[in-house]
């Protein structure tokens, strides 16, 4: 029991209180001790005296009468008469004096009779003396009866002395032994007192500090208190700021989800469009190696000129001596001219020469097709008369840095046909050098009609728009549907709990108050109500935990994922209790997600495959995960009752069970709420199974 | 605790829950008396002692709120509590359905001392009252006279 510091104090002044009480009347009481001592002393002393005082008179009556009897003067008789007078007073105040010591009075008695004896003889002597003469006065003396008496006298008085001495040493003795002991017992209670004063300052002094000490504390608490009310303030404005921070980050990651989502099909409309301009393209590297190969036809051709050209130089030279010769040689070369000319127009990538000036001098039958234009209209004309009038300067600027240097160029330049509409053209050309590979004395250019490709790309763009705006509309919708959805929830959650709540609290009362007007299958009704209501309220629970899975947001981190499926697994170490359970994990690449929900995802997973392979001897569960294409994929198999893979679209289905509630207990949730969070993460759930042969659970995750 | 707990002021628009939540505290005789208010008009009407309360007096030791109620929800009723120095002090306790995340950040946002789910769990309830005799620590006030 803890005693208050007050009651101490009270309790230590009560004790010197009463120590000082004490200590006063030991003091009061040796005081008295003393101060009988020195009466008895007194006392004694006065007895002393007055014994004295009496044995002096006796010797006054005995001194007087002698003298008297040997002088006959009478003035002798002076002292006798005195002490006649007074003696037997002074005896009766002996024995007042001594009346308290019953000895003495014995001793008085025989002093006074002794006195009366004396007086008795003297007068005896005087009278005798004064009648008879000295000599029968002489005679009478003689008989010493006078001396027996003043030896009595003197033997009486000596004893009355020692008496009182006596009586007055064991009383000085007994007073000694009283003081002694006051004397010890004051000193005792003086040191009891000034012990119970050390304690009484000490805790007055502890009883000062503390109330310092609790002044100090109360005024450090006001400030603490201050600070906790400042922190909490604080506390405060960061909670609301973190819920408008939440929402917003909700709203942009639903807004990301969705525009994902588009993205993907804009994707694959993309995908499509490529793989048709692939196509385009490959038709193009066709035209383009027939193309090549008709260059280097004409490559060859351009050799074969030469080395005519040659011939017909050297056929000049001969000429007057070969002229038949000429005349043969002049035709082969206007055979092959025409054979180049139907090479030329039998391409069908359009092809124009001009010369240094920019003036058209050849072209083919497919040029001619692509501008619906004729030789006389373009022949000897400007390059400029081609492209439609805005983009005349500026294709012909890109025609100048292209005949800059030697090398092969591709350029896009748009071409006006005779019937006005634009067509887009890739252009490559080749500068023709002078025989001696000096100087450009022209350019041949072959076109590549991409028009088409471009309407598709300027479809692409436009299409593009169009799904931006889609996406915006469609996250409008997406937004006011989650809205829906959430007070949908709030009201699941309030209105519907509410009946269900009652159904089950009103039955339980019932079962608590009333059982004993209910028989037994009474009874079981009622607990079946209760049960099943109990269960509705784990199935809404559920299914409000799945709905908010789906809208909660993503905290992204780094996972250890074998520390974490160690962790999931540890947690189950109560099931594992007095089974044969064997765990095998791999290493497991780290991942990237958030951990809370991850965590949910492998607690889920194992739990399943605990609870399917418990009616296996030994359950052999296996995890593990590997890299590939960019996922990361787990896969969790055990050895348990597995499942008929007909049903396996069902499986992650929420409330879909393959399994019958009183083979394996659950409500069906558990794999549902897996999918979502995968599928939240980006990554998606499979499963694979033979009935009785167990099943491999696997789920992807994006690996960044 | 028993002793603390004199007067109980319950506040919920429904009365099944109310008969469950009393049926529950009788359980374990937590309350010497309790009052219900059937919305959140109500409860203020018996903290200013008004309408059908004018006869009433005296100041409940805990509130017992529920949050969606007509006419005035928990949440408005927390509000004017806490912005009264007359009852500011009187802890207050909130009732809700579902644990609904949403209602009980804004609660405990306004000043509320704790919640239970319902229906009221007496263990859970007598939970919620020990964590009150930690608030009068961590205030370093002294409590109303009416919970002493």
């Amino acid at each position: 029991m803890k005693i208050s510091i007050r009651l101490k104090l009270l309790f230590y002044a009560s004790l010197i209180l009463l120590v000082s009480g004490f200590t006063g009347f030991a003091v009061y009481k040796s005081n008295q001790k003393l101060h009988d001592s020195e009466q008895w002393v007194q006392h004694t002393e006065q007895v002393i005296y007055q014994s004295g005082k009496i044995l002096s008179l006796s010797k006054d009556i005995e001194t007087s009468s002698r003298g008297f009897v040997i002088t006959n003067d009478s003035t002798f008789l002076e002292p006798l008469l005195t002490a006649q007078k007074i003696i037997f007073a002074n005896i009766e105040q002996l024995r007042q004096l001594t009346q308290d010591n019953p000895a003495q009075k014995k001793n008085i008695d025989s002093l006074s009779y002794y006195v009366q004896k004396r007086l008795s003889f003297s007068l005896q002597t005087i009278d005798i003396r004064s009648k008879q003469g000295l000599n029968q006065a002489i005679a009478l003396t003689s008989t010493q009866q006078g001396k027996f008496y003043t030896d009595r006298l003197l033997q009486l008085t000596d004893d009355i002395q020692k008496d009182e001495n006596i009586l007055l040493i064991q009383r000085k003795q007994t007073n000694v032994h009283s003081l002694v002991i006051f004397n010890l017992i004051t000193v005792v209670f003086f040191l009891l007192m000034v012990v119970l004063t050390v304690f009484l300052l000490i805790s007055t002094g502890r009883n000062l500090f503390q109330n310092e000490e609790k002044e100090k504390r109360a005024a450090e608490l006001v400030i603490a208190n201050k600070e906790l009310q400042f922190q909490n303030e604080e506390k405060e404005k960061r909670a609301s700021e973190l819920i408008v921070a939440n929402k917003e980050l909700a709203f942009q990651n639903e807004e990301k989800e969705n525009r994902a989502a588009e993205l993907v099909i804009a994707n694959k409309e993309l995908e499509f469009q490529n793989g048709e301009k692939e196509k385009r393209a490959s038709e193009l590297i066709i035209a383009n190696k027939e193309l090549a190969f008709q260059n280097e036809e004409k490559e060859n051709r351009a050799a074969e000129l030469a080395i005519a050209n040659k011939e017909l130089k050297f056929q000049n030279e001969e000429k007057e001596k070969r002229a038949s010769e000429l005349i043969v040689a002049n035709e082969e070369r206007r055979e092959t001219n025409e054979y180049l000319e139907n090479l030329l127009d039998c391409a069908n990538a359009p092809i124009i020469v001009w010369n240094i000036h920019y003036e058209i001098t050849r072209f083919n039958r497919a040029f001619e097709i692509l501008t619906g234009r004729t030789e006389e209209d373009v022949i000897g004309k400007s390059l400029e008369i081609l492209f439609p009038p805005d983009q005349k300067d500026n294709s012909m600027k890109l025609i100048r840095k292209t005949l800059k240097g030697e090398q092969w160029e591709v350029v896009e330049i748009n071409i006006l046909p005779i019937n006005g509409t634009v067509r887009t053209l890739l252009w490559n050309s080749a500068n023709i050098m002078s025989s001696d590979g000096q100087t450009v004395i022209a350019t041949i250019a072959q076109g590549n009609d991409i028009t088409e490709r471009k309407h598709a790309e300027n479809e692409i763009i436009k299409l593009n728009e169009t799904l931006e705006k889609k996406v915006i509309e469609r996250t409008i919708q997406l937004e006011e549907a989650n809205k829906e959805m959430e007070a949908f929830s709030y009201t699941v959650s309030h209105d519907l709990r509410a009946p269900l709540r009652h159904v089950g609290g009103f039955v339980d009362l019932l079962i608590k108050n009333n059982s004993a007007q209910l028989d037994k299958t009474g009874l079981r009704y009622l607990n079946i109500i209760s049960e099943s209501s109990h269960e509705m309220g784990d199935l809404i629970d559920a299914l409000l935990t799945f709905s908010r899975l789906g809208r909660a947001e993503l905290q992204r981190m780094k996972i250890n994922s074998k520390s974490l499926v160690n962790q999931v697994i540890k947690s189950f170490s109560d099931d594992l209790v007095g089974r044969n359970v064997e765990i095998n994990s791999s290493e497991l690449p780290d991942t990237i997600g958030d951990e809370v929900l991850i965590r949910q995802v492998w607690a889920n997973l194992i739990s399943n495959a605990l609870k399917y392979s418990r009616n296996k001897e030994k359950a052999v569960i296996d995890i593990g995960g590997k890299i590939e294409n960019g996922q990361v994929i787990f896969q969790i198999s055990d050895n348990g009752a597995g499942f008929d893979m007909e049903y396996a679209d069902k499986l992650f289905g929420v409330f879909q069970r393959l399994h019958k509630a009183s083979d394996f207990e659950g409500i069906g949730i558990g794999l549902a709420n897996v999918n979502r969070i995968v599928m939240r993460h980006g990554g998606k759930c499979w499963a694979e199974s033979e009935v009785n042969k167990g099943a491999t659970f696997f789920f992807s995750l994006p690996y960044n | 605790m028993k002793a603390e707990v004199r007067r109980i002021l319950i506040v919920d628009d429904s009365r099944k829950d109310v008969e469950l939540a009393i049926a529950a505290l009788a359980e374990k005789n937590l309350a010497n008396e309790v009052i219900v208010a059937e919305d959140g008009i109500e409860a203020l009407d018996y903290l200013y002692k008004r309408g059908k309360f004018v006869n009433e007096s005296g100041d409940p030791a805990v509130i017992l709120l529920d949050i969606k109620m007509p006419r005035m929800n928990g949440i408005e009723v927390l509000k004017h509590i806490r912005a009264d120095d007359k009852f500011k002090l009187i802890p207050v306790i909130m009732v809700t359905s579902s644990g609904e995340e949403k209602d009980l950040v804004e609660s405990y946002k306004l000043g509320a001392n704790s919640y239970v789910v319902k229906p009221i769990d007496v263990v859970q309830f007598l939970d919620a009252i020990k964590v009150l005799g930690q608030y009068w620590a961590i205030i370093n006030q002294p409590p109303p006279k009416s919970l002493l």
